[in-house]
């Protein structure tokens, strides 16, 4: 059982210059809530969750002060939202990323996952190229063909 | 060894040096202040100046007490949501009003101040203030000049508002009553002052819309409220606190003593694991005194600041009206373009020493207080409440530059320090 098995080769990847405008339209039209962010050579740079939008978008004033969330104007969330939507990939995607390679074990995913907290990590190449991604889905099709075995 | 016979010696420059370097690094902010202060006290003993042992005697154990137990109690009360419930109030009774709000939210920052530290009080301040403004439509650019000005000067009125009175009150064996009754009528008249400024200055802003008064009217102060039990020990043992600085005279506690016996009570009652509440005391300012305490110990040891109190004493010509006033404006000089903390640590021996010649002291002290304090308030670095402000500003999209800063701050300090002037010299001199 490992990574290159189980790995998902159809995902979403977007170039650093992406816009979260646009990230968001990819993302909603594949109902995706992962992407990777990739060079011109396909070498994974980072990747960007629906958690890093909504991190995003919290303003710090608000994750420090936990007390003020309920007095916030109604408008807030949108001007937010329209105020980070122009960002781009690069800005937005978490940058260390944590890799597979396609013949690690899914222990080792696993551990990966529940260690960093991660839900969609990607399969490289020697070279750093992306080859695939393991998500939570994944992880479940693996428990199944246990159950069934 | 006495004074006399290190003077000038091989020792005396060795300090003097020590001192200096561990100044000018700290001013260049090149490397962390407190760990160059922590740098300087150790060479102050390594090179001799100073014994390991008269290098411990001379930290003043009683602030870093009374900073730590204060540190505690404002950390673990703040859990519970009370200071943001407060402002709310606040500007639901404004009845959204924003030039109401502006005033209200103004002086609740300088009475919190007088009780928390300025960072403590502009942390809980700028927030809600971000969130009001919002919600008023109003660019909270004269709501954050308002937070950073009143900030440091509420901290002026008592003894636990400001490091630096901390340190004086410690130094000097003046009370928390001391303080009450000399700095809270004058930073009270500054503040109200202060505050018709800036009215005066963002009164073509203050404005907004029936809707959004509305909003504010809706409000519920008691949803920012998350902790209901931890409120009501929070209130209680604050109180007990302040009512144990009001009482010094008959109980001769000292501040350490019941600031510490605050937090242990604190704790006790919310039976929270203490490790949590113990990270959030800010060690690198308290280990930042302890560099500062043996770095001035290894100078006045050498006889450094005895002989600066001569060249005062020379310089003044036992003046005594000139002395004072020239330690209000040379300490809100220099607290605006460096930090007070340094400053005022070198001052109190200082000022000691002038006493030794049989001056008053108490009106130095407390010029040495207010003009510390409020000459902050003149730059955006002149203490670290402004710049925690400024940098809040920045990421919310709302940059105050320095120039824009100074161009409203230095007539307000300008003014404070005239007033502090006038007082100082119908009140004592």
């Amino acid at each position: 059982m490992d990574a290159q098995t189980y790995m998902r080769k159809e995902f979403l990847t977007v170039s650093p210059l992406e816009t979260l405008s646009n990230i968001i339209q990819f993302m909603e039209e594949r109902n995706e809530h992962w992407c990777v962010v990739v060079d011109d050579t396909k070498r994974v740079v980072g990747v960007i969750s629906s958690w890093d939008i909504v991190e995003r978008l919290v303003p710090d004033y608000l994750e420090d002060d936990k007390h003020l969330a309920s007095f916030t104007s109604p408008d807030t969330f949108r001007e937010r939202f329209r105020e980070i939507s122009p960002h781009t990939a690069k800005s937005l995607m978490t940058a260390d990323v944590k890799t597979l390679a396609p013949t690690d074990s899914l222990m080792k995913v696993a551990t990966l996952m529940s260690e960093f907290h991660i839900h969609c990590l990607p399969v490289v190449d020697k070279d750093g190229k992306l080859l695939g991604v393991i998500k939570q889905s994944e992880m479940r099709k693996a428990f199944k063909d246990i159950l069934t075995e | 060894m006495d004074h006399a016979s290190i003077a000038f010696s091989g020792q005396f420059w060795v300090a003097v040096a020590i001192f200096a370097a561990t100044y000018l690094i700290i001013i260049t902010e090149k490397i962390h202040r407190t760990v160059v202060a922590l740098a300087g006290a150790v060479i102050m003993v390594l090179v001799g100046v100073l014994h390991q042992e008269a290098a411990i005697a001379g930290v003043d154990f009683n602030t870093l007490g009374l900073l730590i137990g204060m540190m505690v109690i404002v950390n673990l009360s703040k859990g519970c949501g009370m200071y943001e419930a407060a402002s709310i109030w606040a500007a639901k009774k404004a009845k959204g009003n924003p030039v109401a709000i502006f005033l209200l939210l103004g002086l609740m920052t300088a009475v919190f101040s007088a009780f928390l530290d300025n960072v403590t009080t502009v942390l809980l301040m700028v927030p809600v203030t971000l969130v009001i403004a919002s919600n008023l439509k109003i660019t909270p650019k004269p709501f954050l000049m308002s937070a950073i000005l009143l900030s440091n000067i509420g901290g002026t009125a008592t003894l636990i508002g400001d490091p630096p009175n901390i340190l004086i009150g410690s130094a000097a064996n003046l009370s928390f009553n001391q303080f009450l009754f000399n700095l809270s009528p004058i930073s009270t008249v500054v503040a109200i002052v202060t505050l018709g400024m800036l009215y005066f200055i963002y009164r073509s802003v203050l404005h907004t819309t029936p809707e959004a008064r509305a909003v504010i009217m809706g409000f519920n102060p008691r949803e920012a409220i998350s902790d209901w039990g931890l409120l009501i020990k929070s209130v209680f043992v604050i109180g007990l606190v302040i009512l144990g600085f009001l009482t010094h005279s008959i109980t001769h506690l000292d501040g350490a003593t019941i600031a510490i016996a605050g937090a242990a009570l604190l704790l006790i009652l919310t039976r929270d694991e203490p490790e949590a509440h113990l990270h959030q005391v800010e060690w690198t300012t308290i280990f930042f005194f302890i560099g500062l305490f043996i770095v001035v110990t290894g100078i006045e040891h050498v006889g450094a600041i005895a002989m600066l109190a001569d060249g005062v004493l020379k310089l003044t010509g036992d003046n005594m009206t000139l002395l004072t006033l020239s330690i209000l404006w040379g300490s809100a000089f220099f607290s605006a373009i460096v930090d007070n903390i340094p400053f005022v640590a070198t001052m109190i021996p200082l000022i000691k020493d002038l006493g030794a010649s049989g001056m008053p002291m108490e009106p130095l002290w407390w010029a040495l207080a207010l003009g510390a304090d409020m000459g902050g308030n003149a730059t955006i670095i002149g203490a670290s409440a402004n710049v925690i402000v400024s940098g809040i500003a920045s990421r919310e999209g709302h940059k105050i530059t320095f120039v824009e800063y100074m161009k409203t701050a230095i007539p307000i300090t300008f003014v404070s320090i005239v007033i502090c002037t006038i007082y100082l010299y119908f009140r004592y001199l």
